[in-house]
């Protein structure tokens, strides 16, 4: 890690990766932690129980503070994948997201209940051709948690357009993962050093704790 | 960073193909096509990093090769001032980046190919650019008005047929690009510019959600290190974008 290190350096030294904080009121964003992606068994899948057990952790401090929850998932229903537009000639592993599959599922071991908003999405950005925007402005969310995978594909395209969209992006370290450990190390310090906060879950967890009283967020 | 490596007959037998076969791809410059990265060792021998060969093997889903479409369009991002001065904090070294996009920008006048000149600028009033500013402060110089965006000397003579300056990173948020565009039924886009873990990544994700071919010339791409670099062009080539030689983008401009 020598190497990045010196990135890290490089990038402090010209004023790169300040801090955004926690803007008024926070929502959290599990992308797409479906069946698809967390069942290593699946072509596009990977293990990532270290990564579900902390999105509990989270949603957990969340719920306690009756702050909004957002799950995203990729399902196609067209036959023929029209609706991934080009995408499926670039990824053929997502003709295994057809809609009506445990694939398109939200993994059964995270705590998904009903009344947590289900963004069905088809590209990379939980943000593209979704409500995202609507249902975080009516609950006047300005600051988005991002959790689940993968770190360099939707989590990062959700978080740069997030960011685009005028949202305080905060990139949850330890509860995103990736299938190659490389792109997400990257990833991580791209987001960190220019577009989004980058911390662990404890973090969240103590600054949610103590910054947003309980009770404060119900209607 | 250097475990997991492998020589060149291990990674050879993984992917199923001759250790000629690997050579000749790292020589044509198409090796990360492929989603792999060579590294050599103090003794000249080739190593190749697990985690990419891993990935290329065991998930055949990735890396397709969309290809051109009927109508192309050249859109460069930020090869202004501020990105290519030596003395600037956003500055990156650019190697032949500029020389690669003056071949694509002739090969485009050539072939009427519509050219977009997109250039990051920092606005106030703004909010978005404000909070992007708040993570990296060095923005601000961008001014609409301050020689910081003004075109690198080696290609502000060309007739460009929009320059659009954007606040956004991604250059199709911008509804002046998005109708440029529209209006001319472009379904191919050939990125050149900066940086391109930053802006041409993001215009390569937001172009291909919009239903747009995505074609990225590698020569014609820079980023502040060569890993960055490298490791950028892998995951754009396996999720977004077709990475290539700019001799076979040229040959693609060709009607």
């Amino acid at each position: 890690m020598v190497h990045q290190q010196g990135d890290e350096d490089f990038y402090k030294e010209r004023g790169f990766g300040k801090i955004l904080g926690f803007g008024k009121k926070p929502g959290l964003i599990v992308v797409d932690m479906i069946e698809g992606f967390t069942d290593p068994s699946m072509p596009m899948g990977s293990d990532l129980t270290p990564q579900i057990n902390k999105v509990n952790a989270l949603l957990e401090i969340i719920r306690n503070k009756d702050l909004p929850v957002f799950f995203t998932t990729i399902s196609y229903d067209d036959d023929t994948f029209a609706d991934s537009g080009l995408w499926y000639q670039k990824m053929e592993g997502l003709k295994t997201l057809k809609a009506g599959t445990s694939a398109v599922n939200v993994d059964p071991r995270l705590d998904f209940r009903y009344g947590d908003g289900l963004i069905v999405k088809k590209y990379a950005s939980a943000f593209f051709g979704t409500d995202l925007i609507a249902r975080l402005n009516a609950q006047n969310v300005d600051t988005v948690i991002i959790v689940g995978c993968t770190t360099c594909g939707c989590v990062r395209a959700t978080a740069v357009d997030a960011l685009q969209y005028g949202y305080r992006p905060i990139v949850v370290e330890d509860a995103v993962g990736d299938r190659s450990l490389a792109s997400h190390e990257q990833s991580l310090i791209d987001m960190r050093q220019k577009y989004a906060d980058v911390l662990t879950t404890e973090k969240i967890i103590t600054t949610v704790s103590a910054k947003y009283p309980k009770g404060s967020f119900t209607a | 960073m250097f475990e997991n490596l492998l020589n060149i007959s291990d990674a050879a037998k993984l992917l199923g193909v001759s250790p000629s076969t690997l050579r000749r791809m790292e020589k044509t410059g198409n090796i990360e096509e492929y989603g792999l990265k060579v590294i050599y060792t103090p003794g000249g021998q080739r190593r190749y990093i697990l985690d990419e060969v891993q990935q290329l093997f065991s998930n055949q889903g990735f890396s397709g090769q969309i290809g051109f479409g009927t109508k192309p369009a050249l859109l460069i991002r930020d090869f202004t001032i501020a990105f290519t001065e030596p003395h600037s904090q956003l500055a990156i070294k650019m190697n032949h980046q500029i020389t690669a996009t003056q071949q694509l920008i002739e090969q485009a006048l050539n072939d009427k190919i519509p050219i977009i000149f997109s250039k990051t600028i920092y606005e106030t009033k703004n909010k978005v650019s404000r909070l992007w500013c708040e993570k990296f402060p060095s923005l601000q110089i961008l001014d609409r008005e301050s020689t910081w965006v003004n075109i690198h000397p080696d290609l502000s003579d060309y007739p460009y047929d929009l320059i659009n300056a954007t606040v956004y990173i991604s250059s199709l948020y911008d509804d002046q690009v998005d109708d440029f565009l529209k209006d001319r039924q472009i379904d191919t886009l050939i990125l050149a510019g900066t940086t391109t873990s930053g802006s041409i990544r993001a215009t390569a994700v937001d172009a291909l959600q919009r239903g747009y071919r995505v074609i990225i010339p590698k020569e014609a791409v820079g980023d502040r290190n060569q890993t960055l670099q490298n490791s950028t062009l892998v995951d754009l080539n396996a999720r977004y974008a077709d990475v290539m030689n700019l001799d076979k983008v040229l040959k693609g401009m060709k009607p």
